[in-house]
């Protein structure tokens, strides 16, 4: 099966520490990743460096046999952990505005969502609450035909309704192509859509596993095992 | 994606600018009228529009630099950098479009700041003592031996390369100061004194170089009818070259250094 994911030797140091040491992973297409670790672990890291915001100290990484650049990035869709919104847009405007800069954005699937959770395209962004802008996040996100999709705790501000919702959304709008990855603590959330599962500890890979392994191999749910591997 | 760019930097900034201009034209014809009305009944209110009419001159020539370091750093190095830096776009065409834009506004703070003024002055008076002087200007030029066309197009090049070179600049300080995780404005305000005194010194000991060798080459090359045109030539070649090294750097940082926290 061929890869969209792979990591070589990856490492990212910063002056005062060590957030990635030395990852090697490869990750298959079509699968839903769960890229779980607790705070401070290195997800964030990971993820930023698959899309370029920031720069590796060492080794590679490579999505679809390419460096990040401006090909990966037509091929990545990612919901960070914060809001990225341009404060000064309406719904509408953000709503053109990934149409305008990604070609796989579907408008119509995205407008459709924005009824569904009844947000109103006149809205301004600055006024919404933080749930609500990471639900229109979420949105635009999702609305994309990527081949990569990177989000980053896409459910942990808003409340379990929506987060049902949101994990809806996540697994009807992607196609089987297409893979999914997302790094969250929330694990009982998001278990039941994962197919494979990473645990990630201070920087280094502790356990690579398809979650139907850990079933029944280790008879345990997704979230026992984290609970006892990452025990304090 | 260029183009897609400098169409939302435009909507973005020109909320800002485009009430002030509104502002300053109305005020403008305040003034006008307050001038007219030939009534010492009115000096109060009269000086005091006067004042808000020079003040927000002023004002937009101070806020158009703040803005150019609030949007840059904004859009590109905090949280909306995440967005920025995730749309298919080079790194150079964020630069780039953000340059432009405000070029633009620059170049129109002035064109308004004249018509300001125009509204304001402008009368049988002072449009001949203008035609004058523009006639005394164009005589001195035209003593140097060259056309004031070329004068006039040299002038108006250096300008434009002179605010793009200042805007790279600034945008280098910026992400320079961002590569600090404490001390980003020290860092930022640090590295463009830095590059001032560097350019300062290096544009010193040209000016030394050039007046050393002209005197051995002719003691008199101040007077001689290529003198003005030559100068500024050089002058727009050394604000292309600091352009381009601020531009390059600029990209280099971005594409090799970028690290958002």
């Amino acid at each position: 099966m061929e890869n969209i994911l792979e990591c070589k030797a990856l490492r990212k140091a910063f002056p005062d520490c060590v957030a990635l040491d030395s990852i090697d992973l490869s990750i298959n297409k079509g699968k839903v990743v769960g890229l779980l670790g607790p705070n401070g672990s290195g997800k964030s890291t990971l993820i930023k460096l698959i899309n370029g915001l920031m720069t590796p100290t060492g080794g590679d990484v490579l999505i679809d046999n390419m460096e990040p650049g401006i090909e990966t990035k037509r091929i990545i869709s990612y919901l960070p952990e914060r809001t990225y919104l341009n404060d000064w847009m309406k719904v509408k405007d953000i709503l053109t505005y990934f149409k305008d800069f990604y070609n796989d954005f579907d408008l119509i699937r995205a407008k459709d969502m924005m009824n569904k959770l009844s947000i109103n395209e006149n809205d301004r962004l600055k006024t919404m609450s933080k749930g609500t802008k990471e639900k229109v996040q979420l949105i635009l996100v999702m609305s994309r035909d990527a081949s990569l999709y990177l989000l980053d705790e896409p459910i942990g501000g808003v409340d379990p309704a929506t987060r049902d919702y949101i994990l809806d959304t996540i697994i009807g709008n992607y196609n089987e192509n297409a893979t999914v990855i997302i790094a969250t603590h929330l694990i009982s959330d998001v278990e039941k859509i994962l197919d494979d599962v990473i645990f990630i500890n201070k920087g280094k890979i502790e356990l690579v596993s398809t979650v139907d392994d850990i079933r029944e191999k280790e008879n345990k749910s997704v979230d026992a095992l984290f609970r006892e591997v990452f025990k304090c | 994606m260029l183009k897609n760019l400098l169409k939302y930097e435009i909507k973005a900034t020109a909320r800002i600018f485009v009430p002030f201009y509104l502002f300053l034209i109305v005020f403008s014809i305040i003034n006008r009228i307050f001038i007219s009305m030939n009534t010492s009944a009115i000096d109060i209110p009269r000086s005091i529009a006067l004042g808000i009419w020079g003040f927000t001159i002023i004002a937009i020539f101070v806020m158009t630099w703040i803005v150019v370091i609030q949007r840059f750093y904004k859009n590109l190095l905090s949280d909306e950098g995440y967005l920025s830096f995730t749309l298919p776009v080079k790194a150079h065409h964020h630069v780039i479009s953000k340059a432009l834009t405000s070029l633009m506004w620059i170049l129109l703070n002035f064109i308004f700041a004249i018509i300001a003024i125009a509204i304001i002055t402008l009368n049988s008076d002072t449009i001949s003592m203008l035609k004058e002087g523009l006639s005394v200007f164009q005589e001195m030029i035209s003593q140097t031996g060259t056309p004031v066309f070329v004068v006039s197009i040299q002038f108006i090049i250096l300008a434009i390369v002179g605010i793009l070179s200042n805007l790279f600049k600034i945008y280098t300080a910026i992400i320079i100061g961002n590569l600090s995780s404490k001390h980003k404005i020290l860092l930022g305000l640090g590295t463009y004194i830095g590059f001032e005194i560097v350019e300062q010194t290096i544009f010193s000991f040209l000016l030394v170089g050039i007046g050393y060798f002209g005197d051995i080459f002719d003691p008199n090359f101040i007077m001689h009818p290529s003198y003005l045109v030559s100068s500024l030539l050089l002058l727009i070649c050394i604000s292309l070259i600091s352009a381009s090294i601020y531009f390059f750097l600029s990209n280099w940082l971005l594409n090799d250094k970028l690290d958002l926290e």
